[in-house]
């Protein structure tokens, strides 16, 4: 169906051709560039498109269609936005079998950015008076901001041994216990990790690092539940309105950036050697089964456990911090983790494509995995329901917890969206937003907020995001999630 | 007077345009661009400047384009790594693909320094250098 066949122009340059497939389903033909292999597939509204069309991310989704070995689309989620190499919230997968790449640029540098979920029997009326307490003691406990290091030992074999058992082997030093290792995503240590294929400078910056929140969009939260949308899934998760929540995002720190660098500097030098032609140089990318694509693999991996280790970390502490405030053990405020998700990633997966199944290298840059039921990685307690999927939003509005569906796997290789995504631009934000406004306004509605950077409070102000509402929306009526619960801040820890 | 770099707008992240009067000025005004970022400084004694760490590097690329990208994501990964920030940058050798330099660095420490944006790294998205009629411009953007 071709609707209109709308011809946006933006930045005053370029224009590309956009046809609305449906309600939350727009394309761009692959006849808009040469070099396209598939079409772009962009999950979206009439309310959200304007915004989206003002900088390069609808370009960017063409881009990602040159990848070779690219199947059905280059895909973007609702929250989709302007990023380097991919856009973010893009989804690309390759099939292997058919000399399909992978590129670290389908990543990010910040390799398995994700976010967990823990809930707590504690209802918000009981720790209400505590909530100060709670964010001040969290900041003085977990380290944030620019450059935060932490005093976790990974001294001689340790820096190895955290890359290959991830987040096991942040419950083996004693940060958390068995059942959270089942509540993650590849029970937070994914196979192939190659601790060989890692520079020496990754590790120097990898070994302080661990344990730490690090800054930009990476926070703490408490939440209280603030709707319930589907009873029966939120009854079988044991959870009610005003219910306490904690979220965490973050991902693998200075060690992921390094991996990232390392082997975009390799693949570079790939584009000429497998005859690769990209559009970008931040789409570097090598065939998954080459040395080079192999060696990224091996290397990611790594990262991909040492972020996992790392939110583990962090959540077993702020387990801690909840004892000693409330005088109580976490197990009695049955702070135990929902799940945990990676919303930066390349995976190796086996989806039916066209009636077939095929192994395929599945990048998801700002872009979570959503599982459907049944699916067999998922623990036996969401085998019915689908993989929880958990959408931060904005500190002044809500973020969101989610079921994976049986559609995202048939249409998006089981992928929703990440987050909000951003609207204004950091230096946008800072000009044009009063942090002592912003302070005022979030304490008007009952959050408290604890920032380390001197501008964090406007670069992450609610205005210079999308509303997260309006982005899962699109995500539930598309059918590529649906909504279990809403929650909402009310006390925050920013870097 | 050419400003030695100026900042443009990217939605997620951020970007900065540099120049100089030749490459070797264009490479330098980009990595005092990347620090600006980083950290300002607040106050620095005689004897601070006495102490500084001067590292050799040594870089090499395919292209004077992937030559920026390697030269500022080297400054970058050790500034992260030994928590340090750039003070002076003498570039002694210079050509289309490689540059050797010495750098020398101060300890970045919130006592000294504002530190402002955490850089992830540096991208090679929309990477461009440009030969203008007086001088040369560079385009890179960072993951922050």
């Amino acid at each position: 169906m071709f609707l209109g066949g709308l011809k946006f122009n933006y930045l005053g340059k370029m224009s590309v051709q956009i046809e609305k497939i449906d309600e939350t389903k727009y394309r761009i033909p692959k006849t808009y560039k040469p070099g396209m292999l598939v079409d772009g597939i962009i999950y979206s509204d009439e309310r959200l498109l304007p915004d989206l069309l003002k900088d390069k991310a609808v370009e960017q989704v063409a881009n990602v269609a040159f990848l070779p070995g690219i199947v059905k689309h280059s895909l973007a989620m609702p929250d989709i936005h302007w990023g380097y190499g991919f856009p973010i919230g893009g989804v690309a997968a390759t099939n292997i079998d058919k000399s399909g790449v992978i590129s670290p640029g389908g990543v990010g540098f910040d390799i398995n950015c994700g976010v967990r979920l823990l809930k707590t029997r504690l209802f918000y009326d009981e720790i209400r008076p505590k909530i100060d307490d709670l964010i001040n003691s969290l900041y003085n406990y977990i380290p944030s901001g620019v450059g935060s290091r932490g005093n976790i030992n990974l001294k001689g074999a340790e820096g190895k041994r955290i890359l290959e058992k991830g987040a096991a082997w942040a419950v083996e030093k004693g940060f958390g216990t068995k059942q959270d290792l089942e509540h993650t995503e590849e029970k937070g240590q994914i196979k192939g990790a190659n601790p060989d294929e890692i520079s020496p400078r990754a590790y120097e910056r990898g070994k302080t690092q661990a344990g730490t929140l690090g800054s930009g969009n990476h926070f703490l939260e408490i939440q209280r539940i603030d709707k319930i949308f589907d009873t029966e899934i939120a009854s079988l998760l044991n959870l009610e309105k005003d219910q306490i929540m904690v979220m965490i995002h973050t991902g693998s720190r200075g060690f992921g950036h390094q991996v990232c660098t390392d082997h975009v500097k390799i693949m570079l030098n790939c584009l000429c050697k497998y005859g690769i032609e990209v559009p970008d140089r931040q789409l570097a990318c090598a065939p998954v089964t080459s040395k080079e694509g192999k060696a990224y693999l091996g290397a990611m991996n790594c990262a991909a456990n040492y972020a996992w280790a790392n939110r583990q970390i962090i959540m077993h502490k702020t387990r801690e911090v909840f004892e000693k405030v409330l005088r109580q053990s976490w197990e009695q405020m049955g702070m135990n983790l929902i799940y945990d998700v990676a919303h930066n990633m390349a995976k190796i997966e086996t989806h039916i494509v066209d009636g077939k199944e095929m192994r395929l290298c599945v990048h998801r840059k700002g872009a979570t995995r959503a599982f459907g039921p049944d699916n067999p990685t998922l623990p036996n307690r969401y085998k019915k329901m689908g993989q929880p999927v958990i959408i931060p939003g904005d500190m002044g509005r809500h973020s969101y917890l989610l079921a994976g569906t049986q559609k995202a796997m048939e249409e998006t290789f089981g992928s929703t969206c990440h987050g909000a995504g951003r609207l204004k631009s950091r230096t946008q934000a800072i000009k044009t937003l009063d942090k002592r406004q912003i302070f005022n306004e979030l304490k008007a509605k009952g959050i408290v907020i604890r920032t380390t950077g001197r501008d964090t409070i406007a670069e992450e102000a609610p205005q210079a995001y999308k509303d997260v509402n309006n982005v899962v929306d699109i995500v539930d009526n598309s059918g590529l999630a649906r909504k279990i619960c809403r929650v909402k801040p009310v006390g925050v820890i920013k870097g | 007077m050419l400003n030695p770099y100026e900042f443009f707008e990217h939605t997620a992240d951020i970007g900065i345009k540099a120049f100089g009067r030749d490459r070797e000025e264009l490479f330098m005004n980009a990595a005092w661009g990347m620090f600006f970022l980083i950290a300002e400084l607040k106050i620095r004694t005689q004897q601070d400047y006495n102490n500084l760490t001067t590292i050799a590097i040594n870089v090499r690329a395919n292209n004077l384009e992937e030559l920026l990208f390697s030269w500022l994501s080297e400054l970058l990964s050790l500034s992260d790594a030994k928590r340090l920030m750039a003070s002076r940058i003498q570039i002694k050798e210079f050509t289309e693909t490689t540059i050797t330099a010495d750098v020398s660095f101060d300890k970045l420490e919130p006592k000294k320094y504002n530190l402002k944006t955490e850089i992830k790294a540096v991208t090679c998205h929309k990477l461009k250098i440009e030969a203008k009629d007086q001088y040369f411009q560079a385009e890179v953007v960072f993951d922050i």
